[in-house]
Order: structure tokens, then C-alpha cells, then sequence
């Protein structure tokens, strides 16, 4: 999985913290992360922030197509 | 056919609940529905009931990784090197990434079709309805689009089919919930793009399940 510099980290943790903060995540066999603790996790630059950066990242290339159905 | 229920954390207690419907259903068209659950989830029962029963299809529910899946202490259930028992079977793992090794490896070793994730399989949870995950309407959409592969495969369409359905389930659900104000909407919409991205199989495309 790639590194990701510090502009990125920064985006994902901003969007992440505007989730609810009553919302966990269960990333698989790593267990339960709460919103906070994503955000943690992408300041580590954890295999779990990894995977969130990478679910962000996801997320926002996709939406454009995704509104036009 | 073979359902595998692993139940040893949240995540896991989840994928258990949401695998009743799937049951039922199989049940109702009249398969025969071996359970493996508890403390029979290990490499020798399982083993043994896939050589006793020969599935033609298994249903896998836990944790997973690029090349193996686990039982409920974390040890592996099926590897590499034990793919083999897959032979002749359509597989569908809802773990993370065992597409990746195991469902190529599987199928190198004689498995019709491994349908699987090849990211982590994401869940997210509503706290307030964390102990009722069939109440969790943060999970429902993902757990539902999942459960279209296996609902598909069981009513006996191809492996191509079922995946497509699931995707365009998906697709109508993603769209309900770009436009919803709900607070669950968000992280739910996440993961089910990220999950949605991860599905996919290797092996024949055509295969499915007959059902004798």
C-alpha cells in the first residue's frame, strides 16, 4: 500500500471527522475503530489509515459518476 | 452446500446475523444446509465434512486475510496449502482479502469459482444499535448488497451474474444514500463503495450451482 504525504493525510482526516462521531468502523481482523481513532490511525500512517486514505480517496473519484445516475 | 459461521468479535457477530437470511432461503429451495459454527469451525471438522458432504457450494463468514481464512481463535482454517479442499466447489468468502492468494490459489488447485473481497471488508456500526445488527442501519446496506452474491448463486445464477447484481444493487443503494440526511448515510455510503470495489471472483464465470 502506497505512503501518502502530509496534504493528503490532511484531507482525509478533515473528512473523516465530519462523520458522526457515534459511527465505528470494524476493519476487519484489526478490530473496531471509532471516527477518532481512524483519524489517529491515518496520523500513524497505520495499514488501517492506509486503508482509510485509500476508502477517501475512493470515494471522491467515484462520486462525480455516481451522481449522474 | 456448506455455511461457515465464524463469532468471535462485533464484525464477525455481524456477518453470523446477516447469514440467517441466506439460510432460510437456501433452506425454503431446499438445500441442504450444513452449518459450521462454534467450536466446530476448525481445520479438521471442516475437512472432514467437506470430504463426507462434497459442497457444491460454501458460504465462508469471518475474518480473512490475502492467503487464508480464519477460524474464531485466529488460526488459520483453510491456506495455501489446503486450497485443494475447495476443488470442485463454488466459494464464496465474505472476509477480507482472501480473493487476492487463497481465491487464486483455490482455483489454480481445482475450485470451480472463488468469489471474494480483494480489500478489507468493511462494517460500520451504528452504536446505538450495535446489539441488534439486523437494527444497525449503518450495516443493512452492506450486508444486504453482500448477500445478494450468495442469494443469486443459491437461486442458480452464474458467478458473473450474481457479482453484477450484487454491483447493481449496490449501485441503487449508493444512490438512496448520497441523497439521504441521515447520520448513518455517510460512513455507511463508504464502505459500501470500498467493499463494492473489492468484490469480484476468479474461476469460471459461468459456474453455478445445481441444486439435485
Amino acid at each position: 500500500m502506497s505512503d501518502y504525504d502530509d496534504d493528503i493525510k490532511k484531507l482525509i482526516k478533515k473528512r473523516l471527522s465530519a462523520m458522526p462521531p457515534d459511527i465505528s468502523f470494524s476493519v476487519g481482523e484489526f478490530g473496531d475503530f471509532t471516527r477518532d481513532e481512524l483519524i489517529q490511525e491515518v496520523d500513524k500512517g497505520s495499514e488501517i489509515g492506509k486503508e482509510m486514505i485509500e476508502m477517501e480517496l475512493n470515494f471522491i473519484k467515484k462520486m462525480p459518476s455516481l451522481l449522474k445516475k | 452446500m456448506i455455511v461457515v459461521r465464524t463469532k468471535c468479535d462485533l464484525a464477525t457477530e455481524y456477518l453470523f446475523a446477516w447469514t440467517e437470511e441466506i439460510i432460510a432461503e437456501a433452506e425454503n429451495k431446499g438445500y441442504n444446509v450444513n452449518k459450521v459454527e462454534g467450536s466446530d469451525v476448525n481445520f479438521k471438522n471442516f475437512e472432514k465434512r467437506i470430504k463426507k458432504l462434497q459442497p457444491k457450494f460454501i458460504f465462508f463468514n469471518g475474518h480473512g486475510s490475502k492467503s487464508c481464512l480464519y477460524d474464531n481463535n485466529k488460526i488459520e482454517l483453510i491456506n495455501l496449502e489446503s486450497s485443494g479442499l475447495l476443488k470442485n466447489t463454488i466459494t464464496f468468502a465474505r472476509s477480507c482479502d482472501s480473493l487476492v492468494e487463497l481465491g487464486e490459489t483455490a482455483v489454480k488447485n481445482g475450485c470451480h469459482s472463488f468469489v471474494g473481497y480483494k480489500k478489507k471488508f468493511l462494517i460500520p456500526r451504528w452504536h446505538k444499535t450495535t446489539c441488534k445488527p439486523l437494527n444497525d442501519l449503518a450495516a443493512e446496506p452492506i450486508l444486504k448488497c453482500s448477500n445478494i452474491v450468495a442469494s443469486q448463486l443459491i437461486r442458480g445464477k452464474t458467478v458473473q451474474k450474481a457479482v453484477d447484481q450484487s454491483h447493481k444493487e449496490t449501485a441503487k443503494e449508493i444512490v438512496k444514500l448520497i441523497y439521504s440526511e441521515e447520520p448513518y448515510a455517510s460512513p455507511a455510503l463508504r464502505a459500501l463503495i470500498h467493499n463494492d470495489s473489492a468484490l469480484d471472483f476468479k474461476g469460471e464465470s459461468s459456474s453455478k450451482i445445481k441444486n439435485s
